[in-house]
This record gives structure tokens, C-alpha cells and sequence, in this order.
């Protein structure tokens, strides 16, 4: 059942929601046996179930062949108990951005795993290093960021963390291009590379609609006009924060500008604040920049 | 080709902006006179110019000071004159111009990507049939012209600057190699290029004097070139037009050292 080019044997999945059931599928599709897991058996069968009528919708529209589900389906075993993981050569974490709850969660495979195991974080914004020391083998932590949606993304950020060995870097290398992605390396660093450097296309735009009269459509339309037809760009900034969700976009924020003591350029604008506060939160909420129609 | 169907375009502070721009007018069937400092020999001076494309990166009304009466004189009463918004702010440009409703800052940025579009920014005093009107003109030239507020820079130019000055950080504090920064903004965030080879392909004297505008502009540090940025200009590294900028390009050619014209500080 396991192609003999994967690196591992047994991958465990931390987290059922839509990051880890992407990272579930994409290893099951590779041929990796996966553990999933979630603290309730309903996060987790919400995981799977989400994972399978992805396919399915890929086999309807003639995309993907029909044994493909059968496999990945025969290959992902849902869990909630912890324990089960044991026999996880790999563990790739894609719990929510709380450090807390990751170091623990950490703490307690480091007990359960074998030694030679490797333990990956999907965290975009918060620390490796500190995830790793929360276990006595930060050579073996490492971050392993993927984007949403998984299935469809192809860039992976493999995360060097302060003690992270060359031999699990490698590894982890050689697993994200068995799952068929592009990977970068980075270091362990507040927003690694692409959240970080992404800030100036949110927080210039919010700042040019601020000198040029506010939070009003016209502006928000040449301004992402102008970065779409003569940048090229595929959204604008503020059609694209209303796709993400701009409290998501918000969190992102903040995390660089805390993670770097306050570094001026990541601060956060008081009108994206106002829009989280406010519940505005984009396409999902009905509304953001932009009105999306009756509620 | 009628007798006043001829543009002047002034400076190349903004390459390769100002040779494509050239190009579109050629094309559209307007003779072109271009006047920099590279410029040797007389103009053969027969036409009147429908447009002035003012590029120069001194003071704005730098150009009226110094330009030769006979060209002076040939400048239609109704030419539009389109100020480099890279450099200049239009409504402070026109503020010294004879003609200050026909003042419009422009920005040739996509030009450099391929797409023949380029923002315009009317200075305040012109309304908004002269806009239509510049509009037009652009429009047979074969380039869609998309309004803006004036900012240096422009919209496009002041985002791209911050976004190549935020991968230029990262590049710098070794973060990442310059091919990772580049590969992962295209693919994961869907960029229609690498910001530093973006910066590259625009020039990063054109990327530095942006931000040192926006400096100006904003009164604020977080326009500040990050020094990676600074020592690339110093050793002449300015990108494709060099062949060596952030990545490298084909043959290697020396390049001078650029110095920041802007902030030559008063003394």
C-alpha cells in the first residue's frame, strides 16, 4: 500500500480542519498511510468527509480517477485518541495559532514517538524554535508550512528552526517533493517568507485609502483596479482580504508586528480593526470592504 | 505624418520605461525627440509636440529653466504634459509649468511587465474633460490609462517599491536566498512576478527614488530603502539594465554607482 519512494512510513495529522485535512489528503494521495487526528470524532469524520467530496467532485467533473478516492480513503484512519500516533514516523501539527496549545501537544509526542521521529509544525505565524523547545528534540522540529487550499497550492515552506538539523530539513525536503510541491527554505523568522513579505501589498493599500479620503467604493475600486490591470496582480488587496477573511488577514498582521517587538512598517491599521470589530469580516460574513448582497 | 504630431520626451531617469514609452509612440506614428543627458547632436526640430513626457528627476520646473527656447517654443498651448509621478508630485510639478491645467503625472511602471497600461494623476487644476482628452491620447498610443490619486509613485509603483524593499529585508537578513523569496511569492500568494525580480526588471534606482519621495512625502521611516537596497545602488547593481541586480543577467556589465539624486541635501 505505501509507495516504496516514501520517505516515511506512518504520517500523523494533527488537527482535522481545513489545513489538516488538505495535508491529509495530499499525503494519503502520495501513498503515505495517515493517522488523522482531532480532539472529537465529529472534527475528524468532518475532516475526512470534507476530504473525500473534494475528490469526489474531482471524479465527477472526469479529474481524478474513482480508485483514487478508494485509496486515499483506505489509507487515512481517523483518530482521537493521541496514543495512536506512537508508531508516526512524522507528525505534521495543524492545530489553531495558540503556542500554548502546540507546545504541549509537542511536549506529548516527544514523550510518545519514537526517537528518530520528526515533528512539523504548519503554523504560519508563531515560532519554531519555540514549539521545539517545548520537546527534548528540537533537531527534529522543524516547520513545514503549507497554503490553503492544500490540494491546490504547490509551494511549501520548509522552516529551519534554531536547532533544527540538517538531516530532518533534508527529510522533510525529500517528503514535500514525494506529495509533488515546490518547496522553499527558510528560517525561523516572523512571517518566514511569505506572510512577510506579503504585509506592504495590505498595509500600503490601507494606508493610501486613508490619505485619499477613507473607506469609501470608489476608492477601494482604484485602488485594487490599479494594482490589477496595471500591476497584474490577481486580486487587489481589498477584494483579496474580503476572500481570506480579514480577521485571518488581521491575525497574520499582528503576529509579524508582535513577533518583531514592534517592528513600525507591520503595524496594524486601525481601519482593518474596526472591521474585525465590527464583524465585517469579508465574503464569509457577507461583507467586508465590500458589500456581497443581503445577508 | 501631420506637422504637429511629435512628442518630447524628457530624461531617462526611468528606464527602460522611457524606451518603451518611446516605442508606443512610434508605433501609434508620432515622431519622437528624446533630450537627456546622454543626448548628442542637434534635433532636426520640424514639428510641434502634442505631449511632453517629462522623466527627469530634477526639480520640476527643472526643465523649463534649461530647455533651449527653440524647443520651448514649439510646445503646443494645449500639449499635455505628463510629469514622471515616479518622481514627481503632479500638482507641485504644475505649480511651475505654463500650463498647469494640462499637468498630469503618469507612471510607465507596467509598461516595463508588458502590459500597456499606465496610471495618470491629474494635477488639481485640471478638470476632467482634459483628462478624457489625455485619456484619448493614451488610448492611441495604444495604452489604457487608469486614474489615481497623485502619491510618488503612484499606486502600482508605491506598493511594488514597499514590496521590494520588504523582500530586499528578508534577502538581507538571510531569511531566504533571493530564488526562494521569488518562488514563493509567485507561488504562494500568486504574484505576477518575484518582487525582487520585479525590482530587477523596473531598476532599483527607479525602486530607491520612490521610496525616497515616499520618505519625503510621509515624513516616515518605514519608506526607508533597507540598506541591502542602498549598497546595490552604491556598487551599480540596478538590475536587468546592468545585468546584475538581485539575480543576474546575461553578460555582466559594469555599471556606475547611482547616487541618490533626491537627497542631496540642501547645504
Amino acid at each position: 500500500m505505501n509507495s516504496s519512494e516514501t520517505v516515511f512510513k506512518t504520517v500523523g495529522v494533527l488537527g482535522a480542519g481545513t489545513m489538516g485535512a488538505g495535508i491529509a489528503q495530499v499525503a494519503a494521495q502520495a501513498g503515505y498511510a495517515v493517522l488523522l487526528y482531532d480532539v472529537t470524532s465529529e472534527f475528524t469524520e468532518r475532516g475526512l468527509s470534507g476530504i473525500l467530496a473534494f475528490l469526489q467532485k474531482g471524479v465527477d467533473k472526469g479529474k481524478t480517477a474513482p480508485e483514487v478516492l478508494e485509496q486515499v480513503r483506505a489509507r487515512i484512519t481517523p483518530t482521537t485518541a493521541l496514543a495512536d500516533l506512537a508508531d508516526c514516523d512524522l507528525v505534521i501539527e495543524a492545530v489553531p495559532e495558540d503556542l500554548e496549545l502546540k507546545r504541549r501537544l509537542f511536549a506529548e509526542l516527544d514523550g510518545l514517538l519514537a526517537p528518530g521521529a520528526i515533528l512539523a509544525s504548519n503554523t504560519s505565524s508563531l515560532s519554531i524554535t519555540a514549539i521545539a523547545g517545548a520537546t527534548q528534540r528540537p533537531q527534529q522540529v522543524a516547520g513545514l508550512h503549507f497554503f490553503n487550499p492544500v490540494p491546490l497550492m504547490k509551494l511549501v515552506e520548509v522552516i529551519r528552526g534554531a536547532r533544527t538539523s540538517e538531516a530532518t530539513v533534508e527529510a522533510l525536503q525529500t517528503f514535500a517533493e514525494s506529495l509533488d510541491k515546490t518547496l522553499v527554505i527558510a528560517k525561523d523568522t516572523p512571517g518566514f517568507i511569505v506572510n512577510r513579505v506579503a504585509r506592504p501589498f495590505y498595509s500600503e493599500a490601507l494606508k493610501i485609502l486613508a490619505e485619499c479620503g477613507g473607506d469609501s467604493p470608489v476608492n477601494l475600486q482604484t485602488i485594487d483596479t490599479a494594482l490589477r490591470e496595471a500591476g497584474g496582480f490577481r486580486m487587489g488587496p481589498f477584494e483579496l482580504m474580503d476572500l481570506i477573511g480579514i480577521d485571518v488577514n488581521f491575525a497574520v498582521t499582528q503576529s509579524v508586528y508582535q513577533a518583531t517587538f514592534g517592528e513600525p512598517r507591520y503595524r496594524p491599521h486601525p481601519l482593518q480593526a474596526q472591521k474585525v470589530a465590527a464583524g465585517l469580516l469579508g465574503r464569509k460574513t457577507g461583507q467586508g470592504f465590500y458589500d456581497y448582497g443581503p445577508e | 505624418m501631420a506637422p504637429n504630431n511629435a512628442v518630447l520626451i524628457l530624461g531617462n531617469l526611468t528606464e527602460p520605461v522611457v524606451t518603451l514609452l518611446a516605442e508606443h509612440c512610434r508605433t501609434a506614428g508620432l515622431t519622437v525627440h528624446h533630450l537627456s543627458d546622454n543626448t548628442t547632436g542637434p534635433l532636426t526640430l520640424t514639428h510641434r509636440y502634442r505631449a511632453i513626457f517629462n522623466c527627469y528627476d530634477e526639480s520640476p520646473g527643472w526643465y523649463f529653466e534649461h530647455l533651449p527656447p527653440e524647443i520651448l517654443r514649439l510646445i503646443e498651448p494645449k500639449a499635455f504634459c505628463f510629469v514622471s509621478a515616479l518622481c514627481h508630485i503632479p500638482s507641485e510639478a504644475a505649480a511651475t509649468y505654463p500650463s498647469p491645467n494640462r499637468v498630469i503625472g503618469f507612471s510607465g511602471l507596467p509598461l516595463v511587465s508588458g502590459r500597456p497600461v499606465m496610471e495618470v494623476a491629474p494635477a488639481v487644476g485640471v478638470n476632467a474633460v482634459t483628462l478624457g482628452e489625455a485619456s484619448r491620447f493614451l488610448d492611441d498610443l495604444g495604452i489604457t490609462s487608469i486614474a489615481v490619486p497623485e502619491m510618488p509613485g503612484l499606486v502600482l509603483g508605491r506598493v511594488l517599491a514597499m514590496l521590494v524593499n520588504e523582500a530586499a529585508s528578508a534577502l538581507m537578513e538571510g531569511v531566504a536566498s533571493a530564488e526562494a523569496i521569488d518562488e514563493a511569492m509567485r507561488l504562494g500568494t500568486n504574484y505576477p512576478q518575484g518582487p525582487l525580480a520585479w525590482g530587477d526588471q523596473v531598476g532599483l534606482d527607479v525602486i530607491v527614488n520612490i521610496l525616497d519621495h515616499l520618505t519625503t512625502y510621509a515624513g516616515a521611516e518605514r519608506y526607508q530603502p533597507v540598506p541591502l537596497l542602498l549598497n546595490k545602488l552604491a556598487a551599480g547593481e540596478l538590475g536587468v539594465k546592468t545585468g546584475q541586480g538581485f539575480h543576474t543577467y546575461g553578460s555582466k556589465q559594469s555599471g556606475r554607482a547611482v547616487v541618490r539624486r533626491h537627497m542631496r541635501l540642501v547645504e
